[in-house]
């Protein structure tokens, strides 16, 4: 469990990184906080060539208000998220999902820009960001683009960067007034990977109906898929339990096709999607119906 | 004479401070010049004929020192020892196969050693791996217990007509004439899958040899130390004196650790000797998955017959017993299933019957409880089923079968993994389980608590469960103390630690005797240089057998002292007192004289002695039971499922 | 990445009580107690989550137990 030999930079500023990474191409890799490429090296399954670590660069690391949306630098560790007031208060869902990263130890190290570049589809972040609507920034040595989330994840740790491209910078845009979010996930334990996951967001129309519904799943697919049946079943409807219920049988029957691995079966999967997806609706509901102003109060799982 | 009771006390440990500060040892934590490092190439097949190996690339390699295959180990190729050979059960069939230093011809598991690279670090080794071309042919691999004793399975060990590695029939009175009496017949398959016990520390082993002193040093993360000595030396062609093992402070052992000889613990010191330089491997985690022993794979068809009150008739138990790729550790793990099942009941008629099946995984010997948990999940169960079906208390049943106090010793009349019969020492079940039930409030718990929460939709249960652990087994451990002439007390003895507190308990034994403080005996574990006779630490022996061995040879001391200063205060024994450090006459606490007083008087430098004198404060004693002494438990627990 | 490493949070709140009986067998009366945390625990799980869920026709015959398992016996048991 050590890796292969490779050739290590740490560039100061945004600009030396894309000129490496332009460079060396596809034999390069971002490090950012490591805490999944590291462990893939050490087994080998990676074998980057170079190394062209981010940690020193500052200027990727920053939580910053966007009109009355969010914008957070690339580099901005977990943990800082997590203790975040503009997060909690701008994107609740954001900081709702964040205890659910693994431990405390991995998200002082592990950044966002990281787990989302990473696209495991088991993380929290990727299907956080789908819920939200959230846009990429990428940079390269020649330019650089904004990608929606709809398009930035592209399947089992797959995203749209080109070899050169660095994620810099993510922008949630700001939720319409009478919105509710919810983050939800079953794991074995605390911190472990999830079994199933389940982000929310919901808006209600003026008379109290629900006016539009984004709900993204993890650990169900090659990444975080968006439950678009489930929301069709939202549309127009007033809420209520039963609501909520069909919404969640729809995702698990139409929305996803779970894998069957070692920790849990396709039908646990597919059972889980149904009362996470319904808890997290009647959790989001409740939530749009106090008042998105309301909503940061750190709720508990 | 009365010194101040310390054993049981609650004591501040006293190998915290070096543990906790980063002081103790670890085999990880020797370093030394000219250090290189190793890494094995491991099969990734579960089973596959090896055809073929070149190695040349990897050797070729900067930084790497030797490769070495099992063509390149010439005569020091051979299996490993069978560690405890089966005990005399009647009938018996045992096939012996045990696990060898690297794959042949055939690779039996996956993570099975075939190469050894070494080289100036671990990383360069790890490199040179990817250069060993190995040629595999793929074999279909036996990982179903029972697929792999059908007909025309394939087979792990090719010389052998079957995968059975052992099949075993004890009996206790009559099983099937029982039956003709039962009003319940009760009938259920039970499974156990396997687990891996993941000690903080993983396996290490480190080697030096001194060509001047001529004398091999080995530090390896082991439970049984001295074994491992007088294996090497005869393996090695050495004295044991000239080999000398340290189990330093080890992260853990839950049994894996006292397998013998893994293939890594005996390359490891091979490649010291022959390279002249030292040489150490650290198991990594991935590595431990698969190269560390396991256990725990069972499926038990089994049979309980009671009559109307819940008595049991008779139990009869059909199982198989997963024993991986190699069988060395002999039949400690099922026949330990087959014992504990009896646990603390009275089961006058009892047949149990086991085939111990080998299959391409990683080799199985005990691990944390050691097969005593399938028999007591199989009797535990069928309990409960039984008190379902007849519409009495979980507990009550148990209480009905519980054996009586005045039935000890009982003896089960089947054979224990010591090879003695199984016969329990002494207990006293039924005050346990209540005591049990009261902490649990269980009868509280049932009537009232648990209605009230499934009427509010929570999923609340109980469990209560009883057993009994055979514990301390032979065949002996010794021990030596000594009192130095700063008054200070040593104490060594051969069995390793791995986090049980053994320095705190043997320390807490000896100052009891002495009437010194438990701070002030220095405890040396696990250094064949200090002590080199004994066995292990394993079966929850280390109290017992070298607890005892510690309290033997501290009473030995003990008398030297009062002889002694029976003499310098001119008083009998009988009126002396052993107490903070010194001895004084009874009444008289001041005018007395020091431990270390004494140990200076007992090790003159000049004049005569009396003949036949034996110098200083010190005495080595040694302790073996006649068998081993059973512990018993009841576990009770609230769980919700959410 | 699949490794359950179990941690200290993942300990439940444990009492503990004595009883001596002391064994005849060595003259300190002691016996071992190294395995006994281990020994009954699987049988303990499978029926108090048994006892928890309520259910007839519910048994728990295997060790050891995962959440999807679980929902597969269950499952079974309707």
């Amino acid at each position: 469990m050590k890796p292969a030999r490779f050739d290590y930079f740490a560039p100061g500023t945004v600009d030396e990184a894309l000129a490496l990474l332009a460079e060396h191409g596809d034999q390069a890799k971002p490090l950012a906080g490591g805490q999944s490429l590291i462990p893939a090296m050490n087994f080998r399954l990676a074998r980057p060539q170079v190394l062209v670590d981010l940690n020193q660069v500052a200027a990727l690391s920053y939580i910053r208000a966007n009109g009355s949306g969010l914008a957070i630098g690339a580099m901005t560790r977990q943990r800082a998220v997590e203790r975040s007031d503009l997060v909690a208060r701008a994107a609740p869902l954001l900081a709702e999902a964040m205890p659910s990263i693994a431990h405390p130890q991995i998200r002082n190290r592990g950044t966002v820009g990281g787990s989302l570049a990473h696209a495991d589809p088991s993380a929290e972040l990727p299907a956080v960001a789908l819920a939200l609507e959230t846009r990429f920034r990428a940079k390269s040595a020649t330019g650089e683009r904004w990608i929606p989330a709809g398009e930035f994840f592209k399947g089992m740790l797959e995203t749209a960067l080109e070899p050169g491209e660095l994620l810099v910078e993510i922008a949630i845009p700001p939720l319409p007034a009478r919105s509710g979010t919810a983050f939800l996930e079953m794991a074995r334990r605390h911190g472990d990977y999830a079994l199933v996951g389940v982000a929310a967001v919901v808006t209600l129309e003026a008379n109290g109906r629900c006016q539009a519904a984004r709900v993204a799943l993890l650990s169900v697919g090659d990444g975080p898929v968006l439950a678009s049946e489930a929301a069709t079943v939202l549309a127009g409807q007033a809420p209520s339990a039963e609501l909520a219920r069909a919404a969640g049988e729809r995702a698990a029957s139409r929305d996803v096709d779970p894998p069957s691995d070692i920790h849990a079966s396709a039908a646990y999967r597919r059972r889980l999607v149904a009362v996470l997806t319904r808890r997290a609706l009647e959790r989001a509901f409740e939530r749009a119906e106090k008042g998105s102003g309301e909503q940061g109060a750190v709720p508990s799982g | 004479m009365e010194s101040r009771r310390q054993i049981g006390e609650r004591v501040r440990r006293t190998e915290d401070a070096r543990l906790l500060t980063g002081r103790a040892l670890f085999v990880d934590d020797v370093r030394l010049d000219g250090m290189l490092h190793v890494a094995f190439l491991r099969s990734q097949h579960a089973h596959a004929r090896l055809t073929g190996m070149d190695a040349t690339a990897a050797r070729a390699r900067p930084g790497v020192v030797a490769v070495y295959t099992a063509a390149d180990l010439g005569d020091y190729w051979r299996p490993g020892p069978l560690l405890v050979p089966p005990p005399p059960i009647a009938g018996l069939v045992f096939n012996a196969c045990t696990q060898v230093p690297l794959a042949k011809e055939k690779l039996r598991h996956v993570g099975e050693p075939i190469a050894m690279v070494v080289a100036e670090s671990r990383y360069l080794a790890e490199d040179a791996l990817d250069d060993i071309v190995v040629e595999a042919e793929p074999l279909p691999a036996v990982v179903d217990l029972e697929a792999a004793l059908a007909k025309g399975a394939p087979r792990v060990h090719e010389h052998l007509p079957s995968n059975v590695a052992a099949h075993a029939v004890q009996r206790k009175g009559d099983y099937a004439r029982a039956k003709q009496r039962a009003h319940t017949v009760i009938k259920r398959r039970f499974r156990y899958d396997r687990g891996a016990s993941a000690a903080i520390e993983n396996r290490a082993v480190a080697a030096q040899w001194d060509p001047r002193a001529e004398e091999l040093t080995v530090w390896d993360t082991t439970q049984a130390p001295i074994p491992i000595r007088n294996g090497l030396a005869q393996l090695l062609g050495l004295l044991e004196s000239q080999v000398r093992v340290v189990a330093p402070f080890v992260g853990g052992g839950f049994g894996p650790k006292i397998m013998m000889y893994y293939p890594e613990e005996v390359l490891v010191p091979w490649a010291a000797m022959k390279l002249g330089r030292p040489v150490k491997w650290t198991e990594d985690r991935q590595e431990n998955f698969f190269a560390t022993t396991q256990e725990r794979g069972q499926i038990h068809d089994a049979e309980i017959t009671l009559d109307q009150s819940g008595k049991i008739l008779g139990v009869r138990d059909v199982f198989l017993h997963d024993t991986g790729a190699y069988d060395p550790y002999g039949l400690t793990v099922p026949i330990n299933s087959q014992c504990t099942l009896l646990g603390p009941y009275e089961i006058p008629n009892y047949e149990s019957e086991f085939t111990a099946v080998f299959t391409n995984k990683t080799i199985v010997t005990p691990v944390r409880g050691a097969g005593r948990q399938h028999g007591v999940f199989v009797i535990e169960r069928l309990l409960d089923f039984a008190a379902k079906e007849l519409g009495i208390d979980r507990a009550e049943i148990r209480r009905r079968n519980l054996l009586r106090r005045d039935q000890f010793p009982f003896n089960n009349e089947i054979l224990f993994q010591d090879s003695a019969p199984l016969t329990y020492d002494s207990g006293d079940y039924e005050p346990a389980l209540d005591q049990a039930l009261e902490l649990i409030d269980y009868h509280r718990f049932v009537r009232e608590e648990q209605p009230r929460l499934r009427a509010a939709g929570r999923h609340v249960g109980i469990g209560i469960v009883c057993y009994v652990e055979g514990t301390g087994i032979g065949p002996y451990e010794g021990a030596r103390v000594t009192v130095e002439p700063g008054g200070r007390v040593r104490l060594a003895t051969g069995v390793g630690t791995q986090g049980q507190g053994h320095f705190t308990a043997f320390a807490q034994i000896v100052a009891e005797v002495l009437g010194v403080d438990v701070a002030d005996v220095h405890v040396i574990t696990g250094d064949t240089r200090e002590f080199h006779w004994g066995t292990g630490t394993f079966a929850s022996r280390g109290a017992v057998v070298a607890g005892s061995a510690c309290q033997a040879a501290a009473l030995r001391v003990r008398e030297k002292i009062l002889e002694l200063a029976s003499q310098e205060l001119e008083a009998s024994k009988a009126d002396l007192v052993l107490a903070g450090g010194s001895v004084h006459v009874r009444g008289d606490p001041s005018a007395g004289i020091t431990l270390g007083a004494l140990a200076v008087k007992a090790n003159p430098l000049r004049g005569a002695v009396r003949p036949g004198t034996e110098p200083g404060l010190e005495a080595t004693a040694y302790f073996g039971p006649d068998r081993g002494s059973t512990a018993s438990g009841v576990h009770a627990m609230l769980v919700e499922v959410r | 990445m699949d490794y359950l490493l179990p941690t200290a949070t993942d300990v439940p709140r444990v009492e503990t009580a004595h009883r001596e009986t002391p064994s005849p067998l060595n003259p300190m009366g002691a016996k071992g107690v190294g395995e006994a945390g281990a020994i009954p625990t699987g049988a303990l799980f499978a029926q108090a989550v048994e006892d928890a869920l309520g259910r007839t026709g519910l048994e728990i015959c295997e060790i050891p137990l995962s959440p999807s398992r679980l929902f597969e016996l269950i499952e079974e048991a309707r």
